[in-house]
């Protein structure tokens, strides 16, 4: 009996852990056509070398049968990489940055750093994290994206 | 496959621009460790029927690469020496920096290259590690060491050497001014017995760092520089003897008295081992009981170009007046070994 009720309890808890989390990496070049435009590629990585330029791209589904709600996804900038400014995409989400390792996060133009005694604007090299919160429910079934771009130190 | 070879399915220019944009990446000094591995994992929070949760991706790492890269420069200003002719050694000064992101050593040559006056060839001699720093920036045989391509220094990222390229034997027959365009190149060793020349973004599978592949990353003008050995203008000397060849006084003799004509020749004698001899302008103040006849009227002879009039008139000779100085700028000259000789006569009244 007593077996019974820990799994009654369990079966609404399982359905919780519904919103499944993948990071993908990709190398991201510039390609130029034969008209003479260039184009943005996000191809394998691999031969990774110091300059080279690494795209995340992150994907979120929600496998349970509730929407899930106030979600936010954060993801730490890699060591021995640099944020590349601008390169944070994601749909109906707000983007913010942090510059104190995640402690606090904010538009690019609120956020100072400390430079010799002096508070000065960050760039996108300080910035230690990268955080997107949906704007909207996650329904059931439902998946979706967000990316930004490194670069190799 | 290498690096460039994977972007198959885009056009040739699009190969090209591929090289270039991955080009201006690897100019870059001391970067990533090769080897070092970069993580990276997302975390998400969330609700779900008022329940806060939180859910974590999975560790995304990618391992760092060997960046093969190195960077050769001439450190002789005007990255050039002059030379004695019939020197018998000299040296041009080249700095090696490795720019990769591991420790590399390279295989150094010294080649001729064309379009210039005279080459080295068989003349080249060893290359040399400068570690004299006492030597005030000379090369000395006795103390710098000797360049080994089977033991090439190992350098670290963004470490650099200074090697001295060497020629011997300057041969005697070579003018002022004439120059030897020499090339020094630099290669991994690492790709050293690839059986080609590297190109850029060819890779070697587990290269020389422990479990990455080697990546060339160096521009073809990086990898590479020239510099010139220049025959030196040889010693020039100049010297210049007076003499008296007339004397006409007013009673037609030749004696030297009040209104006499004395006319002098200055022998003007230009020493040199060769080479040019320009810009030289022989100035003679006359003595105050002397005067040029006729004056700014009178007349300059230079032996071999002309007369000249004395007036300062842009020709090669010329009087003045007020300081009673003659002044002629001597045309230039291809200095014969031992000597070449002008000869400046003009004629003076005594006062």
């Amino acid at each position: 009996m007593k077996k019974l009720t820990a799994l009654l309890f369990l079966v609404p808890s399982l359905s919780f852990a519904q919103v499944e989390l993948t990071t993908k990496m990709f190398e991201v070049i510039e390609v130029q056509k034969d008209n003479g435009k260039s184009r943005i590629e996000w191809v394998n990585a691999d031969n990774i070398i110091p300059g080279d330029k690494v795209g995340y791209r992150i994907s979120f589904k929600n496998n349970g049968t509730e929407p899930a709600d106030n979600i936010v996804l954060n993801n730490p900038v890699p060591e021995n990489t640099l944020y590349v400014a601008d390169s944070a995409r994601g749909a109906n989400t707000k983007i913010e940055y942090s510059v104190n390792a995640g402690n606090d996060f904010g538009q690019p133009n609120e956020l100072f750093i400390e430079k010799d005694g002096k508070k000065m604007p960050a760039n996108a090299k300080d910035y230690t994290h990268v955080r997107w919160t949906l704007t909207k429910a996650l329904a059931s079934g439902e998946s979706g994206s967000v990316q930004y771009v490194v670069q190799v130190k | 496959m290498d690096k460039i070879g994977g972007m198959r399915r885009t056009s040739f220019w699009a190969c090209i621009t591929v090289c270039m944009t991955l080009l201006s990446h690897l100019s870059h000094g001391l970067g990533t460790p090769a080897g070092t591995l970069i993580k990276n994992r997302a975390s998400l929070d969330y609700t779900v029927a008022g329940n806060t949760l939180s859910t974590q991706s999975q560790e995304a790492s990618i391992k760092v690469q060997e960046l093969i890269n190195v960077l050769v420069q001439s450190q002789d200003a005007g990255n050039s020496v002059l030379v004695p002719v019939g020197a018998s050694q000299a040296a041009l000064l080249f700095q090696i920096t490795n720019n990769g992101n591991s420790d590399e050593a390279f295989a150094l040559t010294q080649s001729d290259l064309t379009g210039d006056d005279f080459d080295i060839g068989v003349n080249f001699d060893q290359i040399y590690i400068d570690t004299d720093t006492s030597d005030g920036g000379r090369f000395n045989s006795l103390v710098d060491t000797l360049y080994d391509n089977a033991s090439a220094p190992v350098l670290a990222p963004d470490e650099s050497i200074n090697v001295w390229a060497v020629s011997l034997n300057f041969p005697n027959g070579l003018a002022a001014n004439e120059q030897a365009d020499v090339q020094l190149d630099a290669l991994a060793k690492t790709f050293e017995g690839s059986g080609s020349l590297p190109t850029y973004g060819d890779v070697i599978t587990d290269g020389n760092a422990s479990g990455v592949d080697a990546i060339y990353g160096s521009s073809p003008s990086n990898s590479k520089a020239s510099a010139a050995f220049i025959i030196d203008n040889p010693l020039i000397s100049v010297s210049i003897e007076q003499e008296i060849l007339s004397i006409l006084d007013t009673d037609g003799g030749d004696i030297a008295r009040t209104g006499s004509e004395v006319t002098y020749q200055l022998t003007v004698t230009i020493e040199g081992a060769g080479g040019d001899a320009t810009n030289i302008v022989i100035t003679d103040p006359l003595p105050a009981e002397l005067r040029l006849k006729n004056g700014a009227s009178g007349m300059i002879t230079l032996v071999g170009s002309g007369d000249y009039t004395a007036a300062v008139d842009g020709d090669l000779a010329e009087y003045n007046e007020v300081n009673n100085t003659i002044k002629v700028a001597l045309p230039d000259l291809t200095v014969v070994t031992p000597a070449v000789q002008q000869f400046i006569r003009f004629t003076t009244i005594i006062q």
